[in-house]
């Protein structure tokens, strides 16, 4: 069982969410590509301790809540040539996602 | 060895991921568990279990020994 995470999550399937576009220094489990993107929440995929947290030897506790995002691959990419319907989905933790702006793509 | 660290809760596999990513770029072609011993060395290394000196002076005694085998 998931380690008790220390709030309630903020996110449910369905809700649309932006990839932070932050360089922080250090062990950071996100890729550089999908910083500043936006997806939807495909799933909640429970609380883990947190893994960049746990690369330093630390506790990771509290638990994050991580979440499985479904992104447009024409979103990612500048020139994206596959179907327009492909899709990428990536596991990304709370800490990194914020509710997207209405008219972010 | 690395077993050992995470059996007895010393290491985890998040801490060698760190130490794998932040090898110099010019050793990413180099195989996979050349990177892995040499991310396994930084991590004892930091961690204060041994040394690199440690490690590559009892390399260089195995290696003697075992060539001066007839």
């Amino acid at each position: 069982m998931s380690p008790a995470a220390a709030s309630p999550r903020r996110f449910e399937s369905g809700d649309r969410v932006t990839v932070a576009y932050t360089h922080p220094p250090g062990h950071r489990r996100i890729p550089y590509y999908i910083r500043g993107k936006s997806g939807l929440v495909e799933r909640y995929c429970g609380a883990f301790p947190n893994p960049e947290e746990l690369a330093y030897g630390f506790d990771g506790l509290p638990a994050r809540h991580l979440y499985r995002v479904r992104f447009q691959q024409i979103d990612i990419w500048p020139v994206y040539d596959g179907k327009a319907h492909n899709t990428l989905d990536l596991e990304v933790y709370e800490h990194r996602l914020s509710p997207a702006k209405e008219d972010a793509s | 060895m690395v077993g050992a660290l995470r059996a007895q809760g010393l290491s985890r596999v998040d801490e060698l991921r760190r130490h794998i990513e932040d090898l110099a770029p010019q050793g990413y072609d180099r195989p996979y568990f050349e990177r892995w011993a040499e991310a396994f060395c930084d991590l004892l290394e930091e961690k204060g279990f041994t040394s690199r000196a440690e490690i590559e002076a009892r390399m260089a005694a195995m290696k003697a020994e075992i060539e001066a085998r007839p």
